[in-house]
Formats: structure tokens, C-alpha cells, sequence
């Protein structure tokens, strides 16, 4: 006998469980949508600009995802990225290298960057929204002080590195097979090992993280590192798409980035989303932009509408996790009726006003 | 009432305390308290706020280290350098908001950081299972899967105790467990005890409430200022008994006291056809100098209104009042203070308390006019007027300057109850003293009210607790839909002063007299 209302619960419950599924709907839509309205939409070079562009909002995204987790936030990445792709670039400029190197290169140097963050939050004490608020001007005046102001070209790259964003491995454009693996690999890794479901717990409630004896500074210190490291991979992304690097390199992306996050569902507040989920984020606010840019839709409108999907995105998400944890209650009354029914109401626990 | 196969004392002790001693600045804690649990034992730890509890529970779980004396584990000394030496050694504590996970599941949540894994990747299924097993064995009715947001306080509680359990632990430290909850939920967690009892689990189990310790427990360790006052076999003692242990000899002491002052002849109030249309009617009686009044009767049976009536609160339409013999007609609150009555009315926070001002300000509002001078009120005198009160209600420790509604019930109830004392009353009117508060302080609450009455104070009682009136009085009246029905000299069997209350057999809910 599933009710109407049962079959909606169980939705709901789904839903606040994987707001990914929420999200996959949405993308759907707007794409069935945008496909059937707008010719140059349906084309497969505005299928593939799309999951390409996506690609480096989606791995800061991922990044950020790591960080957010534990409770913790990262304002640092987009100069991070802007750094290693103009240090990475030019080093790749001057001694030439393969992808094993240029990789490499990317994400020790990210690493790098991320452990400053991590040490001012861990043994200066600092918030992480002040300390990484500080190594985004930190970062990004390095960034100033190496360019000198002058930038990188696209000639002074590695062909294989200028060609890749036009590359396609099989079907897919080569950056969103590396979004893809990243995405593979992340949810791997914090869904399915200790190590990430340390970051939840951390996130979901650090007291009790630290009573319990999880490894809490430790994974701190992996979180900022791995995200960095992360940012890093992205800034030779962004030397791959854009092939001009200079100092204004990632300006303001790290909000992008987060933006797409929580539109993914991760949680300000930690504890709660997925990579995949923050992935998508990005995929959507990318889709967003692509549509408004067809349509001739100017870009301040482009920012109001990202403002918009944030808050109707958080909006959606806390009303879905109030409903579900009402059905939660509701349900634990129906339970404490069931076996004792007959006796007294249960009185709700004396609280204090 | 406990099915006990084996006795406990016969078995070697799990825990043992010895002389255990602890300061801090300079206010000792803990004064050399010593005693043993054995294996599958539950032992009640009672005593008033400050009495150490809490001190010990963190000694135990090793949150603080002991200045003095031993602590032994199955015989052998140890010393917990932090909680989770004393973790490892199998001793867990659950607090009274237990520190959960709310983003993760049941089964996570007594998993975390151990979550079985294969080959790296932790094995969710294997996961649920243990958990489904181990909260089946401990009776708990949970799906591992819930995520914990969706669980209540109790739930959260026996996932706590679930973890404490597969985390190896034997003995278990219950820290005020059923404060915040509700007594369907005490009922089930009293269950959950019974059985990690039969399992072999050794339980400490710490609380104010009364009832909780002779339901579930073997034995029951008193604590009084720092010290062990009593430690006794649960079933060879009673509610009553262990109040009075609590507390001290001091509540007899006082009791025996007044009984020799015996009260004077000379009536303080005497109250005659008193009347209030619709709600009570023709209510007499009389208060003798340092006498003990108790009136009982349901809720709506008009014992507030006349207290009310009494207090200048609400109209009289007929009667007389006589204070000190002298008619006695009470315009307003205002006067009937001024006149030495003082009313502590039933709800403290609805009436009685100014919740948001300080703590000192809520003591003294009655005499604000006698400290000041030239209409400003001077800060010393309320310093020393506060210190005083706060000396003779034994409030607790702390600043004066916090906001009244920082404090406990028990506390909150004493702040009020100063107010009044401060007026220096000759006729203390108490309107359910001690509903709502903990025994600490209920036992407080009785003593002052002694302690009042042997000095020459003319006291009522207004109580819905037919033992403790009882206990207290010297005499009890009783109403019933806003008359008297019956007047007892104490000591009374609870039977007839129930009749009285009830009206002869029929047993009419809640009078009709509002």
C-alpha cells in the first residue's frame, strides 16, 4: 500500500541522499530544452565545447570538494592554478618535457602551494577562509612578481600540450576523459576508503572527529595538499586551452569553482556531497553559459544567472534535508506507536525555552 | 526486583577507586572517594550538583588525572594519561548529548576510522551487517543505513553505546543519560542497560533521577562535598532514604530541631471564609508562628488562587484575613510584601524569574528600595545582600552578573526563592517548591523551608507531592474544587488525605473549579 505521499517521501529521501540524481534532472531538462529551441546548441562542436570548457571548473571544483568535506574551504585555488600554469608552462617553455613531467610538475608545485594553506591552518591557527583569503593575494602576487607582466605564449608551449584541448580520445574531447577520471578516481576515493570517509566525518562533526581518534590533522594537511595539487594539474589545463598565460590567469575562477561545487551539493558546512555531484555543478554552470552565450545574452547576466543557481540550488537542497528529516521523525513516531501503542502520548523530551 | 544469579560483591572488583582526590583552583572536588565495581555490575552514582560526579566520570574516562590516590583496573594500577588510554583499556562514557556523525549512517557512525574494508576499499555491506548484528544484540531497533541527522537525542544515545561496545569496551559510564529524554525513551534505554548488564557489561550509571536508580541499578555510591557518604545495595534502601543521604544527616538533624522549638501558640495568619467567587470558596484556616502547613489537592482545586488571594494578586469577594491578629487586606503584591508575606509562585519561569537579568539583579528586585540610597541602588550592599543569600540557598558557584536563565532548574528555583527570603517574610507562601528540580537542589529547597520555620517564619506549602508534604508539615489541609475538604495533623495515612482530595471514592479528575 504505497501511498502517494509515501512514494514522494521515498523520493525526497533518494534525493537528499544523492542530489546528483536531482541535478542529472536538471541537466536533462535544460539540455532536451536547449537542443530543441536552438539549432547551434544540437551541433556536436557545441556538445564537445561544452564537456571541454567544463573541465577545468569541474577539477577545481573536485579540489575545492576535498577541502569543503572536512569542514574547511579553499579561496587559494584559482591563484594557485594561475601560478603553476604560468610556472609549469614556461618551465615546459625552457626544458621541453613530456605529460609524465609537465604532470608531475603540476601537481608537486600545486602540492606545494596547498601545504602553505595547510600550514597556516594547522599550526598558525588561522580560519581557512582568512588563511587562504591570504595566500590568494600571496599566490597571486607571485604570479604578478614571475610574469614580470609580461605573459606566455601558445608558441612557447609544448605542441602536445597546445593541441590537446582539441584532441579527442574516442568519442570524447580529451579534457573530458581526464574530467571523467578524476571524477572516477575522487569518488573512489572518498566514498569508498577510510581515507575519504575521514574527510566526511571530520566535516560532518570535528569534535566528535577528534574524540574519536581519527587522524584529524593529518587528513587537514591531505586535504589542502591533495587540492592543491589538483589546482595545480588544472593551471596546465588552462596553459593547454588558453596557450596565453599572464598574471591575471584564474582571477576569480576559485569562486566559479566553489559556486559549482555547492551547486553539486557539496556542503559549505562539510560533511555532505560528492565529486561527482560538484562535477556536474560545473558542467551545469558551463551548460548555463553556453546557452546564454547562443542566445546573445549579455555576460553580467550570465553572473546574475550563476548567482541565481547558487541560491535556488542551496535553496532546494536545505528545504529537501528539512522535508526528509521531518519524514525521519515522523517515521521514528509511527515506530514509538507501533509495539506500545495504547499507552500515554509520548511527551516530547522537557526543553528548555 | 533484579534477577541477580550471582552476587556482586562476591566477584572480583572490575574497577576499583581508592582515596581518589582532585582540586582544581584551590576548590577540592573530589575528597578521597573510594569504591569497587565488579563485572556486571551497575552502580548508581548519585549526588547533588557539585557533589564530584562529574569529576570522577573525567578522572575515569581520563579526560583529568587524579592529585591523589589509585585506580585499578581487574586489580592491576593504571593511570590514563588521556581519554584514549582509557579507552583502550575498555572504559567508555556516554554523555548526555552523544557526539555523533550526522552526515554519515548508523553503521558508519560505529565504524568510523575502523570501517571493515577489502583490499583498501571499505566493505559496506560487511559493515552493515556487523553493525545490524551488533544493534540487534543489544536490542536496538535501528537500520544501520539511517543517516544519524535523522535519528532523535535517545536514538543517537544507543548508537553511541553500540560504538562504545565494538570499540571492546566493558565498562561503561552512562554521564545523566535521561535528562533530555522522554519516558518512553528512559524506558528503553533502562531496558538497553538491563541487557549489556546480562551481557557481562559493567555500568556506572550517573543521574538525579531517583526512581531511574532503583529500577535499574545493583548498588548505588553517594556523593556528597567530595566525599563517598553512602554506598548501599539498591535493594536495601528506598527514594526517601537516599535523599536523605544526600543531603546529609543535616535534613533529620533540622527536622529534630524544629521539632523541639516546637511552634509558638501565637497565630501569624488565620484566614476565614475566605472567598473568591468561581473559584473558591469559604476557605479557612490558621498558621501558627514557625508551623509547617502543607495543602494538597489536584491541579485546578484552588490551592493558587488562594495563594494568589493571599499575595494581593487576585480580588477577595468575602472573608478575612488576620496577620499577626491584625485584619490584613491584601491591596497588591507591593503590600503584601511589605505587609512580611512572601508568595514563590508555581511556574518560576513564567512567574518568578526575570530570566534575561542577571542573576544578582533576580535575588535582590524585592529589595532594591532598602539598598538604595537616594533612590540609587548601590552596588556593595547587593554584593553582600547576594553573597548572604546566596550562602543561605547554597546556590552554585560562578558569577553573580550572568544571566539568571544561564543556570539549572534547581539553581533558577533558588535564585528565586532568595528573592523572597530577602524580604525577611513572616508568612512564606511556597507554590510547588520543588516541581521540576533536581534533588540537589529539592533538598535545599526543604531544608531552607525548615530552617524558616524554626525560625518563628509561618509557612505554606502548596504541593502536589503528597510525601514530601508529609514529611514536611505539621499539619496538612487539603481541597477539593476550590473548598477545604479535610485538615490533618501529621503524621497522616496517604489513604485518608487522598479521599479528601478525591472527594470520597468518586475519583473526579481535576476539580471543577476553574
Amino acid at each position: 500500500m504505497t501511498s502517494l505521499r509515501d512514494r514522494v517521501d521515498s523520493l525526497l529521501a533518494s534525493l537528499a541522499r544523492a542530489p546528483e540524481l536531482g541535478l542529472i534532472s536538471i541537466l536533462v531538462a535544460l539540455t532536451v530544452y536547449a537542443a530543441a529551441a536552438l539549432p547551434a546548441f544540437r551541433t556536436t562542436g557545441n556538445a564537445d565545447q561544452i564537456l571541454s570548457n567544463s573541465t577545468i571548473i569541474a577539477i577545481l571544483a573536485l579540489a575545492e570538494t576535498l577541502v569543503l568535506l572536512t569542514r574547511q574551504i579553499d579561496l587559494s585555488v584559482g591563484a594557485e592554478l594561475g601560478l603553476c600554469a604560468y610556472l609549469v608552462g614556461s618551465a615546459l617553455g625552457h626544458v621541453g618535457g613530456g605529460p609524465p613531467v609537465a604532470i608531475l610538475m603540476a601537481l608537486g608545485l600545486g602540492a606545494v602551494l596547498g601545504l602553505g594553506n595547510a600550514l597556516l591552518v594547522d599550526l598558525v591557527r588561522m580560519p581557512a577562509i582568512i588563511a587562504t583569503l591570504a595566500t590568494l593575494s600571496i599566490y597571486g602576487g607571485l604570479q604578478v612578481v614571475v610574469t614580470h607582466g609580461s605573459q606566455l605564449y601558445a608558441y612557447q608551449l609544448p605542441h602536445w600540450l597546445t593541441t590537446l584541448y582539441a584532441t579527442k580520445w574516442g568519442p570524447l574531447p580529451a579534457f573530458a576523459c581526464v574530467a571523467l577520471v578524476l571524477v572516477v578516481v575522487l569518488t573512489a576515493g572518498v566514498q569508498m576508503t577510510r581515507w575519504g570517509r575521514d574527510l566526511y566525518a571530520m566535516g560532518s562533526n570535528p569534535e566528535a572527529a577528534g574524540v574519536t581518534g581519527l587522524p584529524v590533522r593529518r587528513r587537514t594537511y591531505e586535504a589542502f595538499v591533495a587540492c592543491g595539487a589538483l589546482s595545480g594539474f588544472a593551471g596546465l589545463l588552462y596553459a593547454a586551452q588558453y596557450g596565453n598565460v599572464d598574471a591575471t590567469a584564474g582571477n576569480g575562477i576559485e569562486l566559479t569553482a566553489i559556486a559549482a561545487a555547492v551547486i553539486g551539493g557539496v556542503s559549505l558546512f562539510g560533511g555532505s556531497g560528492t565529486p561527482a555531484g560538484a562535477a556536474l555543478g560545473a558542467l551545469l554552470l558551463i551548460e548555463i553559459e553556453n546557452i546564454l552565450a547562443i542566445e546573445k545574452i549579455s555576460i553580467f547576466a550570465q553572473e546574475l544567472l550563476q548567482g541565481l543557481a547558487i541560491v535556488a540550488s542551496v535553496a532546494v537542497y536545505a528545504l529537501v534535508r528539512r522535508y526528509s528529516q521531518r519524514v525521519g521523525a515522523r517515521r521514528r513516531r509511527l515506530q514509538a506507536a507501533g509495539p506500545l501503542s495504547g499507552a500515554a502520548v509520548v511527551e516530547p523530551a522537557e526543553a528548555h525555552p | 526486583m533484579t534477577q541477580t544469579d550471582r552476587p556482586p560483591q562476591a566477584q572480583e572488583p572490575v574497577v576499583e577507586l581508592r582515596d581518589i582526590r582532585h582540586g582544581f583552583e584551590g576548590v577540592q572536588a573530589l575528597r578521597g572517594v573510594g569504591f569497587a565495581v565488579a563485572a556486571g555490575e551497575v552502580v548508581g552514582l548519585i549526588g547533588e550538583n557539585g557533589a564530584g560526579k562529574s569529576t570522577l566520570v573525567k578522572i575515569l574516562t581520563g579526560v583529568l588525572q587524579p592529585d591523589e590516590g589509585t585506580l585499578l583496573l581487574h586489580g592491576e594500577e593504571v593511570r590514563f594519561a588521556n581519554p584514549r588510554a582509557a579507552r583502550h583499556a575498555g572504559i567508555a562514557a556516554m554523555y548526555q548529548e552523544p557526539l555523533i556523525f550526522p552526515d554519515l549512517s548508523v553503521a558508519e557512525n560505529i565504524f568510523v576510522g575502523r570501517q571493515p574494508s577489502r583490499s583498501g576499499f571499505v566493505d559496506w555491506s560487511e559493515m552493515r551487517d556487523e553493525a545490524r548484528a551488533l544493534l540487534q544484540r543489544l536490542g536496538i531497533e535501528l537500520d544501520p543505513g539511517t543517516p544519524a541527522r535523522d535519528l532523535s537525542v535517545a536514538e543517537r544515545q544507543l548508537v553511541e553505546i553500540a560504538k562504545a561496545l565494538s570499540l571492546g569496551a566493558r565498562i561503561v559510564l552512562l554521564d545523566e543519560p535521561t535528562a533530555v529524554l522522554s519516558a518512553r525513551e528512559v524506558d528503553r534505554l533502562l531496558e538497553i542497560v538491563r541487557r549489556l548488564r546480562e551481557q557481562g557489561i559493567t555500568l556506572i550509571y550517573i543521574t538525579h533521577r531517583l526512581d531511574e536508580v532503583m529500577q535499574v541499578t545493583d548498588r548505588v555510591v553517594v556523593l556528597r562535598d567530595g566525599e563517598k557518604v553512602a554506598d548501599v545495595r539498591t535493594a536495601e534502601t528506598s527514594i526517601r532514604e537516599l535523599v536523605r543521604v544526600m543531603v546529609g544527616q543535616e535534613l533529620a538533624a533540622l527536622e529534630q530541631r524544629r521539632r523541639e522549638a516546637k511552634p509558638g501558640d501565637d497565630v501569624v495568619l488565620a484566614v476565614h471564609g475566605l472567598t473568591r467567587y468561581g473559584y473558591f470558596e469559604d476557605v479557612s484556616f490558621q498558621v501558627r508562628r514557625g508551623e509547617i502547613v502543607g495543602v494538597f489537592g489536584l491541579v485546578g482545586a484552588g490551592r493558587t488562587e488562594v495563594a494568589q488571594a493571599l499575595f494581593g494578586i487576585d480580588p477577595i469577594d468575602a472573608g478575612e484575613i488576620l496577620l499577626d491578629g491584625r485584619p490584613f487586606v491584601p491591596r497588591s503584591p507591593r503590600h503584601a510584601i511589605r505587609s512580611g508575606v512572601a508568595y514563590l509562585p508555581e511556574n518560576r519561569l513564567l512567574n518568578g524569574l526575570v530570566a534575561q537579568l542577571s542573576i544578582r539583579l533576580n535575588m535582590t528586585m524585592t529589595i532594591w528600595q532598602l539598598l538604595a540610597r537616594l533612590g540609587i541602588v548601590r552596588e556593595r550592599p547587593v554584593d553582600r545582600a547576594v553573597d548572604d543569600l546566596a550562602g543561605r540557598v547554597r546556590l552554585q558557584r560562578g558569577s553573580r552578573r550572568r544571566a539568571a536563565s544561564t543556570l539549572s532548574g534547581g539553581n533558577q528555583q533558588k535564585v528565586v526563592l532568595s528573592k523572597w527570603l530577602a524580604t525577611h517574610p513572616k508568612v512564606l507562601i511556597l507554590d510547588e517548591p520543588t516541581h521540576g528540580i533536581d534533588v540537589g537542589a529539592k533538598a535545599d529547597v526543604l531544608r531552607i523551608v525548615l530552617e524558616h520555620a524554626t525560625a518563628g517564619v509561618a509557612v505554606v506549602v502548596i504541593s502536589s507531592e503528597l510525601e514530601e508534604i508529609q514529611d514536611l508539615s505539621d499539619r496538612i489541609l487539603v481541597m477539593r474544587a476550590g473548598r477545604v475538604s479535610g485538615e490533618f495533623v501529621t503524621p497522616v495515612e496517604k489513604d485518608d488525605v487522598l479521599h479528601a482530595a478525591y472527594g470520597l471514592q468518586q475519583r473526579v479528575a481535576a476539580g471543577g473549579a476553574g
